[in-house]
């Protein structure tokens, strides 16, 4: 069977290898064939002309960010460059739940704040981190970068503590990590715990939206992203339907962030009306 | 014994009878099937590998499922309303759901012209 089809064709399903009862493409069919070309390619350069920063209500949105020539990050293979860090991009789905998973490989993990992360190729995988307050502009809870504490407070008991280069996920109030971040020029933040031990936590927050969380599985860490609109509660137990041993929240709803496949490609989720505030922070991969 | 539509993937499955299938419709990388429940299950298979499975498993003269541009399949014994001007379906059991879908003026137009000459037939 012949799977392409267009989008104005109709074609009876069935094992007899029948083709379509299409009657004859009318001159209107190549007509509205034209317009929508001609439609797309009006599209194409409004993109390329200025990266907008429209989010579906519903669902999560990958765009493709062209780019400069000289900021594209060329493809290289890995028998080119074997150390070189990437990017794994998974879809799946638990529950009737879909997800997608981004899991950085050989990429060096750290915090940062400020929202000049899109022209920097070093960066192949960046997603907000810790809350910023809406009265005042600041990040919510402790956060530590390089070793230097940028703000203080629990706010919430999840942290994600960066030591060495090692990305640690945990629930507490206190914890002897915040402390080797200060002293190790590491890296700490705070967010909600979703996942410990395999188990769901339950959170406050009882609204719906896109979810975004940090998860530790098997053994190695994932930022993992949710297609549809959940409450926290949907979103703790499709991440432990998926094997997730433990997970705290990452910035969710519209909040901005991308990853750059194997390919060279970036690819951008989220709004640009997400990185109003000066304390926008984003966990990186380089 | 009614003919089921089965779908594997590393993680779950979904197994559905062929007649309570209503539509199928696309979204990316997923699709999810309609039943005539008013319940849906999402698959991470495009389209067009759901398409090549229920070609798979149909008998030789069932031709209820259409394939209707990119992002549908129907199950014609469920359309009731064609509009190809409004770009409108309706697909329902008359008797516990209603749904109304969306396609090309062009499919549409086509699909209600294949339907009617059936009926003539």
């Amino acid at each position: 069977m012949n799977c392409d089809i267009e989008e104005n064709e109709v074609r009876i399903i069935s094992s007899g290898g029948k083709e379509p009862s299409n009657p004859q493409k009318s001159r209107t069919f190549y007509i509205m064939l034209a317009l929508t070309g001609l439609a797309l390619l009006c599209g194409v350069m409004a993109f390329i002309a200025g990266f907008s920063a429209q989010q579906e209500e519903k669902g999560l949105q990958l765009q493709e960010l062209k780019q400069p020539s000289a900021l594209t990050q060329p493809a290289m293979s890995d028998k080119q460059q074997p150390s070189r860090a990437y990017v794994t991009k998974r879809d799946t789905v638990v529950d009737q739940t879909k997800l997608i998973i981004l899991t950085p490989c050989r990429a060096t993990p750290s915090l940062q704040i400020g929202n000049e992360l899109l022209n920097d190729t070093t960066v192949l995988l960046a997603v907000q981190a810790a809350g910023v307050r809406d009265d005042n502009g600041k990040i919510v809870g402790a956060f530590v970068v390089k070793g230097e504490l940028i703000s203080k407070g629990e706010a919430k008991p999840g942290f994600c503590s960066i030591i060495n280069d090692k990305i640690t996920i945990g629930v507490a109030d206190a914890t002897p990590t915040f402390e080797q971040a200060l002293t190790s020029d590491g890296y700490f933040f705070r967010q909600y715990p979703l996942v410990v031990g395999g188990q769901p936590v339950d959170n406050r927050p009882k609204g719906r939206a896109l979810r975004k969380a940090l998860v530790e599985m098997e053994g190695r860490i994932h930022v993992v992203m949710s297609q549809e609109q959940l409450t926290f509660q949907q979103f703790s137990e499709a991440l432990v339907a998926l094997g997730v041993d433990n997970a705290i929240y990452l910035v969710g709803a519209d909040a901005m962030g991308f990853y750059r496949d194997r390919q060279g490609k970036t690819m951008v989720f989220g709004s640009t009306t997400s990185l109003k505030s000066g304390h926008v922070n984003f966990l990186v991969w380089r | 014994m009614s003919k089921h539509f089965v779908f594997s993937s590393s993680t779950e499955m979904v197994r559905v009878p062929a007649d309570v299938v209503v539509y199928i419709v696309a979204d990316g990388n997923y699709s999810a099937i309609h039943t005539a429940d008013r319940e849906s299950f999402v698959l991470i298979l495009q389209l067009g590998q759901i398409e090549r499975r229920i070609a798979e498993l149909l008998d030789e003269h069932d031709n209820r499922f259409i394939r209707i541009g990119k992002s549908l399949i129907v199950n014609r014994d469920y359309i009731a309303f064609i509009n190809p001007a409004r770009q409108k379906m309706i697909v329902t059991d008359c008797r516990t759901f209603r749904q109304e879908l969306t396609a090309s003026k062009e499919a549409l137009k086509t699909l209600k012209e294949l339907i009617e000459k059936e009926v003539q037939k």
